[in-house]
């Protein structure tokens, strides 16, 4: 720092012989390799000579700082109070108990130093430890308007982070990623970039769940295509916006952060957050092709660099190519056509507890999209071909939305994505238009959309496309969403899959000594329950552990009775384990058992799937009775 | 020939806008929200038949008919399962109100025969199902199936 080198040496100070001066540059010398204690005794002595000799003072102050005196350093600072440098010195060592006075010299010092680099980032320090947040960012942003500014110094970088850290504290989270890029972008000292990376990607966290709060009812593709349009007509940050929404509605889809990236290297002064977002696809790309190799099942294209294919010449075409080639993503730059992604076998094989949350998805679009909507497809094919205007405009509206009211469309695309979101929570890349149920009724979804225009049009449409994409929704997509929902959550039990939960706790280490024998008593057939199998089997097993642990040798007997809701027709299944250890399980007990113990795991594992336990008082012995819901066979 | 009037027992709108846009003419379609709703309008008016719908989630509570009798369930489960099978205890109700008028279930019992069975023993006679995806015109065509000359 200028007024640090001063304080060394090459300045000239009149009035001193040659031993001073050659003293006065040793103390310099000895300041700077951190001899505090040795320059004080070589600033005084020059000052014993010539005790108004500016650099023996600035020196002198410097040493004292070194030494931890700040009273006596505070004092020879002011012993100059023109001199821009010891103005310097002092609103530095004020920062942090007098702020106020801080700022004060901060500002008295841009007019010491007219012409040259005003202390914009030190008047922005003094401001904030003054707490006048709006003074700071002032500061700051001169500091940057500034044209010839130099490199952002590290002290200065990790200011701005402070300032990013206290605007975001001050609820001000879009100045916060301002700045936070401003530093990520400006800084090159790697600690310091570090730092920054942080604060911007947990900046950047927040903002896209904002974003995705605000656009909960939107879709991550529209927004993708509406970026894309934006881009076209020249918009950039319309484009950056677009993208960054559809990155927040699925952050599981690689090409909203890789086309976000590909922007952003092209506008300038933004390579790091460019770059950043390029790790963002990257990452979420390398974890679909871990995952899709880890699974045999899954047919998934290998992960690689493929070949340029019609690429739409852009402005910045020749640029990207050339930063994705070296970024070793020109996938990116491909369209997904090919993107890896498994179907709702493989994501229910892998991740079985995604089947309830599954089922009440496809329910949804059971319910939203094809019964109350795409049913009507066939009576709108009729009225075409009858010629009627009225009712073709009802179905425009309906698919593409009215008033600013979602169209079924935007709601289809909505659980889609909220399928393969489901999907990327539980790690498998899911992938709709690899389902063989999903994949067409996405492309038919499609089609209808392309097609609901031309619906304005006397004439536009062909009736027989309409049948065709009903047939594609509502009977071949309709029967097996609904087929699916049956058997989503539908388990199969009978008396060889009873005593198969109790082979395996008996087969456990510890198990080997005084366990009875397994009675099924009454199981004439199958039943079949709303529950998930993995589910029940853990709520078997834990209840047969506790079962042998109170029976000492003696028999165990299960049996199953069913019967029908009076008015719903609904069966109800109930599981008696009748054990000749006395009752003392009441429905108390029952209630507080510990979610960590195995009672409490089969009463929590049960209610989620609207099953219950409870215990029954018996001679001699009790019964611990597990109730489930009966699901159609 | 008469116009078929129809009472649709549903929870939103969607059913009876559907029908009165999509069925065309010959039909009187009516609302009624819930089951109080129902009984109320099948005392003050002349039906040919019921189109009912199973789920009534958007219903509020108070508003609910039937209690829930298994152990199994209690509180909000209860409240669910009360909702999702709305229109099975809206049907008893009516039924046992002695409206023997037909009704179209809005619910697919395709793959549930024995249920099936079991609810035209207690409700039926005149009671007949349609999946939710049906489209209006396999609807209108059982529609007709009530009209009188």
């Amino acid at each position: 720092m200028g007024w640090m080198a001063l304080a060394q040496e090459g300045s000239v100070d009149t009035g001193l012989d040659g031993v001073n001066r050659a003293r006065l540059n040793r103390a310099g010398h000895l300041l700077a390799a951190g001899g505090h204690e040795e320059a004080r005794g070589e600033f005084q002595r020059v000052l014993e000579v010539r005790n108004d000799s500016p650099r023996a003072l600035l020196g002198l102050a410097l040493a004292l700082e070194g030494l931890g005196r700040l009273d006596l350093a505070e004092q020879t600072w002011r012993r100059l109070p023109t001199h821009p440098d010891a103005v310097e010195g002092l609103a530095r060592l004020l920062l942090v108990g007098r702020p106020q006075e801080s700022l004060v010299l901060a500002r008295r010092l841009q007019t010491l130093r007219l012409g040259e680099a005003p202390p914009h980032l030190l008047e922005s320090r003094a401001a904030l430890a003054a707490q006048d947040l709006g003074a700071a960012v002032a500061a700051a942003e001169r500091y940057f308007a500034w044209p010839d500014r130099e490199e952002l110094p590290e002290e200065g970088a990790r200011h701005l982070l402070g300032l990013t850290h206290a605007l975001e504290a001050d609820g001000r989270a879009k100045e916060a990623r301002r700045w936070a890029r401003s530093v990520l972008e400006a800084c090159q000292q790697e600690p310091v970039v570090a730092q920054a990376r942080e604060a911007w990607s947990r900046l950047q966290a927040d903002f896209h769940k904002e974003l995705a709060q605000a656009h909960a009812h939107e879709t991550a593709l529209l927004w993708g295509q509406r970026g894309e349009s934006r881009l076209e007509a020249q918009d950039t940050s319309g484009a950056e916006m677009a993208w960054q929404i559809a990155w927040s509605l699925d952050p599981s889809d690689e090409r909203w952060p890789a086309q976000l990236g590909k922007l952003l290297a092209q506008v300038g002064g933004r390579s790091r957050e460019a770059a950043m977002a390029y790790e963002v696809a990257l990452s979420v790309r390398a974890a679909t092709a871990t995952i899709a190799s880890s699974d045999s099942q899954v047919s998934a294209p290998p992960l690689q660099i493929q070949e340029p294919v019609e690429d739409k010449p852009t402005p910045w075409g020749a640029a990207l190519l050339g930063l994705g080639a070296a970024l070793g993503l020109g996938w990116w730059a491909r369209k997904s056509a090919q993107a890896p992604g498994v179907d709702l076998d493989a994501l229910l094989a892998a991740a079985p507890s995604a089947g309830l949350e599954l089922s009440g998805l496809v329910a949804a679009i059971s319910h939203d999209i094809i019964k109350h909507n795409t049913s009507v497809l066939p009576a709108l094919a009729s009225a075409l071909e009858a010629g009627s205007t009225e009712l073709p405009l009802d179905v425009a509206s309906r698919v593409l939305g009215r008033d600013g009211a979602d169209g079924i469309w935007t709601r289809w695309q909505s659980l889609a994505r909220q399928i393969e979101g489901l999907g990327q929570r539980h790690g498998v890349p899911v992938r709709l238009a690899a389902d063989p149920v999903f994949g067409p009724l996405e492309q038919g979804m499609a089609d209808l959309a392309a097609l609901a225009p031309a619906l304005h049009r006397k004439g536009g449409v062909d009736p027989g496309e309409i049948r065709r994409i009903s047939r594609v929704i509502n009977e071949e997509a309709g029967v097996a969403l609904a087929t699916m929902l049956r058997r989503l959550g539908t388990c199969r039990m009978d008396h060889r899959w009873i005593r198969a939960c109790w082979d395996a706790v008996r087969s456990e280490p510890g198990q080997e000594g005084e366990v009875g024998e397994l009675i099924v008593d009454k199981w004439p057939q199958p039943v079949w329950v709303q529950a998930l199998q993995d589910d029940l089997e853990v709520v078997f097993q834990n209840l047969f552990r506790n079962a042998i642990q109170v029976s000492r040798g003696a028999p165990i007997l299960v049996r199953v009775v069913t019967h029908a809701d009076a008015i719903t027709g609904l069966e109800e299944i109930e599981v008696h384990i009748v054990d000749v250890a006395p009752a003392t399980l009441d429905p108390a007990v029952l209630a507080s058992a510990s979610s960590k113990r195995g009672l409490g795991i089969a009463r929590n594992l049960l209610a989620r799937h609207g099953g219950a336990l409870r215990v029954e008082p018996g001679n001699p012995g009790k019964a611990i009775v597990v109730q489930l819901q009966g699901a159609p066979q | 020939m008469n116009r078929v009037r129809v009472l649709v027992i549903e929870d939103g709108m969607e059913y009876t806008e559907r029908a009165q846009r999509w069925m065309g003419e010959g039909f009187v379609f009516e609302r009624a929200g819930s089951g109080p709703e129902a009984r109320r309008a099948l005392e003050q008016q002349d039906f040919d038949g019921v189109w009912l719908d199973m789920d009534f989630g958007r219903t509020p509570s108070d508003l609910l008919l039937g209690e829930v009798k298994s152990s199994r369930l209690e509180g909000e489960p209860a409240r669910a399962h009360l909702a999702a099978h709305q229109g099975l205890y809206i049907l008893a109700a009516l039924r046992e109100a002695g409206h023997a008028l037909p009704v179209l279930f809005s619910h697919d019992f395709g793959d549930m025969p024995k249920r099936w069975m079991h609810l035209v023993q207690r409700l039926g006679p005149h009671l007949d199902w349609l999946p939710e995806t049906a489209d209006p015109k396999t609807v209108r065509a059982r529609f007709l199936q009530w009209s009188r000359p």
